[in-house]
């Protein structure tokens, strides 16, 4: 056996530094707890923490993909609404135009009809107008002034980005993907106005604007051409069908939305469920490790106070 | 029968008492740092000729024993190597301090770094491009737009401010006679001018034969402070002598220092060059940077320092102004390339921003940032004029018409940047630049610590090895005590029996 000169301060050494030792491990895991944090600097783990920076920016990102999609969800759910009005409208104008088409109608009721008709008149060019917010929806990329101006007398004129041209505001829903989330309103609810001054003034036109504001001006003819009225119903038709693709087409945006708002929830999930793996401690085991180590420092404050009281100057009389 | 046995006996007490006091003094240093315990050399007094031609003293010759030398417990191996594993530990200590520290100033795993503020201007950006019409959104892009060029400007105050206080700012000289280096260096110099009047006082006091242990021990503490500085040789000469050299220069020589370090303003990249001048001042070495790569001089050397393989400041802020430079080329390229809105106008109308170019992020003095080579991640600010007037940012695209206001197309490609690879970004998005950087930085912090706590095993067990060596046990002590004790009382009970003796002698003759 080889014999090791040990010397009192080479053992009071080595019990300190085995109780620093054994603190310091002890500390580490009380800041672990008290945290809640695996790792609070990359150096602790490195690999971890460049996964965990990663995912919070991609979590960051998703969250606010989601908070975009609930506001252009709503934004067109109120478009869808403004449509559905629009097709009460059209609803309204054909019962009215076959009232009038009814070759019984007399001048008197005819005009009682055109009031209405221009009260209608009215409400498409307010629903043209609705606002999500301050800004118009169916003006295309015209979103400060009201895209339909009422010009003259039932002439009602579109002054938004033209749907021939680029009127599309788009939203991002998911990285790379891009849903419009408008339509403009002329091709929703069309347009009539006096596009070159006459005589005779050339009218422009199309859409359920125009429908209506023909009508208005038949059903203002005297003698009344009933056929002239009753041929407005087969517009009335076409304005419908208009509308209702317009409709389909907002709605199947917006269940698109919907799945991808709850694709990226449950991305969101997963992705918080990996970075919590990664980053945030499992208390059960640290509070055990926190037991085990403050066994180790019992034991060596206990074999330290032992060993270091005993030399020779004991046993001396 | 002469007085010869009276004699004897007292040389023996004496021997005892010395060694009584030997020991008394290796108990009462058993706490001293770098004291090594000493023991005596004895060995038999011979007499070659007693001059009495008698039996008894041809063949005893003996004449007790003499103290030859009193020496200390050292190992010169032991203390080379400690030496030099002491330079590792303090060249590990101090760059796992400024490691820590940098990995503070620059950790994005809390929710306050500039990853969070360019994650918030992204995220902006895009609300914008749904609402981009709204002022409050507005407003608040450049809120996040100015939170992130105070986060930028921060993180890299914070470091550099951390780098000069280590090696000093080049630009500013003042700042390197307060600096780490420079304080380092002093203390230093000091401990190398005590290192060579510890020799001289050495080499006088050998000359007179007292062996100088408490000097020596002196010496050697002396000896590992100056290895915790720097990687340092030392050789032993005649008389006792040392010779310190770095790198064979020498700096201490027999009595005197040949070799003061003196710390001149470097470059903007190597703020701090260190000189080695003679005590004349002149140059002995122009610069001895590349000579001292350990001990604690060489930490801070390499943490100030621009070594774009090694850790240090100069490369994570060369980092950061690489990304604030690219984000900002960037960013400004693409909001030049659409119209912003003019409220001077009524209604408000589109304008190209390419018609009169302002950019979003400029630099401190507002000079063209045209080449962008003057603009770092600590003189980034938000163009004044945007402050003010926050419908100058572009989120329109180019082709709008000038009624379009609710185009959001510009502030989409602003937002979809985030996921663009830039090629001066390593190919990578702004984001995970960043992220790369700080887990860069995070695995060259965790090798430090590593390497600091393998360091310090090791020394920890040189020392103890050493201090096995040259440290006092108390039982070893307590067993000699008693032995020289008992040694003692026998001498005098000989003394004793000798004096007896000669009475009978001389009452006999009375």
């Amino acid at each position: 056996m080889i014999l090791t000169r040990v010397t009192n301060k080479s053992m009071s050494n080595i019990i300190i530094n085995n109780l620093l030792t054994n603190r310091s491990k002890l500390y580490e895991l009380q800041e672990q707890i008290s945290s809640g944090k695996l790792v609070t600097k990359p150096s602790q783990n490195p690999a971890n923490a460049m996964s965990i920076l990663s995912d919070k920016s991609s979590l960051s990102q998703m969250e606010n993909y989601i908070k975009n999609i609930e506001q252009v969800q709503s934004e067109l759910e109120i478009t869808d609404r403004s449509i559905l009005s629009a097709v009460d409208v059209v609803h309204r104008a054909r019962e009215l135009t076959v009232q009038a088409s009814n070759m019984s109608s007399g001048s008197n009721e005819l005009s009682a009809i055109n009031f209405e008709v221009e009260q209608l008149i009215n409400q498409v060019k307010d629903l043209g107008n609705t606002k999500y917010g301050s800004k118009y929806i169916f003006g295309g990329r015209v979103t400060e002034d009201a895209p339909f101006q009422e010009v003259g007398t039932n002439q009602i004129q579109y002054m938004g980005t033209l749907s021939t041209g680029n009127y599309q505001r788009e939203a991002e829903i998911v990285q790379g993907v891009k849903v419009p989330l408008n339509l403009a309103g002329d091709a929703v609810f069309g347009q009539y106005y006096e596009s070159a001054p006459g005589p005779p003034p050339v009218m422009t036109g199309s859409g359920l604007i125009q429908t209506l504001a023909t009508l208005s001006q038949e059903l203002q003819t005297s003698p009344p051409n009933h056929d002239n009225i009753r041929s407005k119903i087969g517009d009335f038709e076409n304005n419908l069908k208009t509308l209702l693709d317009s409709q389909a087409q907002i709605g199947g945006t917006i269940s698109r939305l919907e799945m991808t708002k709850s694709k990226i929830e449950e991305d969101v999930i997963s992705y918080t469920k990996r970075k919590s793996k990664l980053e945030d401690i499992d208390l059960a085991k640290a509070i055990s490790n926190v037991q085990f180590q403050e066994t180790a420092l019992q034991a060596s404050l206990s074999v330290g106070s032992k060993v270091i009281q005993n030399s020779l100057l004991d046993y001396l009389g | 029968m002469s007085l010869f046995g009276i004699f004897n006996s007292h040389r023996s007490i004496l021997l005892n008492q010395a060694a009584i006091n030997l020991i008394n003094n290796n108990i009462a240093n058993i706490n001293t740092p770098g004291y090594s315990k000493q023991r005596l050399e004895l060995s038999q007094q011979v007499t070659v000729d007693s001059g009495v031609n008698t039996t008894i003293s041809r063949t005893q010759s003996g004449a007790g024993a003499v103290i030859d030398n009193i020496t200390r417990n050292r190992d010169a191996y032991l203390d080379a190597y400690f030496r030099k594993e002491t330079t590792g530990l303090s060249f590990y200590k101090e760059l796992n301090e400024t490691a820590s520290l940098m990995e503070d100033i620059t950790n994005e795993l809390g929710d306050t770094g500039i990853n969070q503020a360019l994650n918030e201007f992204y995220n902006t950006a895009h609300e914008l491009s749904i609402n981009p019409n709204d002022s409050i959104i507005r407003n608040n892009l450049v809120q996040k737009a100015k939170d992130l060029c105070n986060k930028f400007n921060l993180t890299y105050d914070r470091l550099d401010d951390l780098r000069s206080n280590l090696v000093g700012d080049a630009t500013n000289p003042a700042t390197l006679s307060t600096s780490k280096i420079a304080l380092d260096v002093n203390d230093l110099n000091v401990k190398l001018s005590a290192l060579a009047n510890i020799n001289k006082t050495i080499c006088d006091s050998s000359s007179q034969g007292a062996p100088p242990n408490g000097l020596l021990d002196q010496r050697d503490i002396l000896l590992d402070q100056i290895a915790e500085y720097i990687p340092i040789t030392v050789t032993q000469g005649s008389n006792s002598l040392v010779t310190v050299s770095l790198n064979g220069v020498d700096l201490v020589k027999n009595k005197e220092q040949v070799g003061f370090f003196n710390v001149a303003t470097g470059t903007t990249s190597d703020p701090a060059t260190l000189r080695i001048l003679d005590e004349d001042n002149n140059i002995v070495v122009a610069n001895a940077n590349s000579s001292i790569t350990s001990g604690k001089i060489g930490a801070i050397l390499e943490m100030g320092g621009s070594d774009s393989s090694k850790l240090n400041i100069y490369n994570v802020l060369t980092e950061l102004n690489t990304l604030a430079r690219e984000f900002s080329r960037e960013i400004n390229t693409i909001h030049q390339g659409g119209q912003y809105i003019d409220t001077s106008v009524s209604p408000n109308q589109l304008a190209l921003v390419s018609a009169a170019p302002f950019d979003i992020f400029v630099e401190q003095d507002g000079v063209d940032t045209a080449t962008y080579a003057d603009l770092t991640a600590g003189n980034i600010k938000v163009n004044q004029d945007i402050i003010d007037d926050v419908f100058k940012i572009a989120a329109a695209g180019a082709t709008s018409a000038v009624n379009e206001t609710g185009d959001g197309s510009n502030a989409l490609v602003m937002a979809e940047f985030r996921n663009t690879k830039i090629a001066a970004l390593n190919s990578s998005s702004t984001e995970s630049y960043l992220n790369a950087v700080v887990g860069n930085l995070g695995i060259q912090v965790k090798s430090v610590q590593d390497n600091y706590e393998s360091q310090d095993t090791i020394v920890q067990q040189i020392s103890s090895k050493r201090e096995s060596t040259i440290g006092v046990n108390l039982d070893e002590e307590l067993a000699d005590l008693i032995r020289f004790q008992r040694s003692f009382e026998a001498s005098a009970k000989v003394l004793t029996v000798v004096n007896e003796a000669m009475q009978r002698i001389i009452n006999l003759a009375g």
